[in-house]
């Protein structure tokens, strides 16, 4: 595996996404290659800060509310029509 | 309700209005609930959530809002290898994306909120809802690469506005410090010749 090929699967590689002999591949790439590995630690980085820093906003509880008494109202799963 | 929380965040991001996230969500799970007979047990429940989510807010609420013009939300792929072979090759990694610890998290928000609609879509559903490529891929009706490329660029385009917020904040500090370091000078008297 070169650089430029280790390169380009570094998301993946990071992601959980190589299998098999490629993972083997890049792994062992990484190991012994100094630039691609801190490629690989800059992109773990990132998906790292993104995880931990994206704030996550809540629905708010009306929402919440809404959308139980909605569903509670609702006509059942319109069988009748679909299946005809 | 599953997966309300998740799907309200997703939601938010892409109209980017609470009333309109409200809605969606709603339509959502009311879309869900009378379609459940095509949910096909064993499948991802949060994934067919997801879906149903992203084709109403294609069918209403993108014509409803006037949003940007297609090509924005359809970009053209395909660059992508020549893309990743320019930027392996270009090597630019310095000390200073040690900088991007210093970044706030309203600068993630902002830089997330600022990528456009269809790298956000994606970014959201792998970084923050933890969807497989295939997965995002099904959401989304796209192919497995489309998701790689968009992923891809989406991230790097993150990690260069964050990195640039970041420099904004080491520079507001660098003019900060020779400030303090003149007055520190200034302090003890010197002797009078
Ligand atoms: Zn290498």
């Amino acid at each position: 595996m070169h650089c430029r090929r280790v390169r380009s699967a570094i998301f993946l590689f990071a992601d959980g996404q190589l299998a098999g002999e490629l993972r083997v591949a890049f792994r062992h790439h990484v190991d012994t290659c100094p630039h691609c590995l801190r490629e690989l630690e800059a992109a773990e980085r990132l998906l790292a800060l993104l995880r931990r820093r994206c704030r996550r906003e809540h629905a708010p509880e009306h929402l919440r509310t809404r959308v139980v008494t909605l569903l509670a109202s609702a006509p059942r799963r319109p069988m009748e029509e679909e299946d005809v | 309700m599953p997966f309300l929380d998740a799907l309200y965040n997703t939601a938010l991001r892409m109209t980017r209005n609470a009333q309109d996230a409200e809605d969606l969500v709603q339509e959502t799970f009311l879309k869900a609930y009378r379609h459940f007979d095509k949910f096909e047990p064993g499948t991802n429940l949060k994934a067919w959530l997801f879906k149903i989510m992203k084709n109403t807010f294609i069918n209403d609420y993108r014509k409803r809002q006037a949003q940007p013009p297609e090509s924005d939300f359809a970009e053209i792929e395909g660059a992508f290898e020549s893309q990743v072979s320019e930027e392996a090759t270009r090597q630019i990694r310095t000390p200073e994306e040690e900088a991007l610890a210093d970044v706030l998290d309203e600068d993630v928000q902002r830089a997330l909120d600022a990528l456009p609609p269809d790298y956000r879509m994606v970014v959201l559903l792998t970084d923050l809802e933890d969807f497989s490529y295939r997965e995002v891929a099904e959401i989304l009706d796209i192919p497995v690469g489309t998701v790689m490329s968009r992923l891809y660029r989406g991230r790097k385009r993150l990690e260069a506005e964050m990195l640039r917020y970041a420099r904004e904040h080491g520079y507001l500090r660098a003019v900060e410090a020779p400030a303090k370091m003149r007055s520190r000078d200034e302090g003890p008297p010197r002797p009078q010749e």
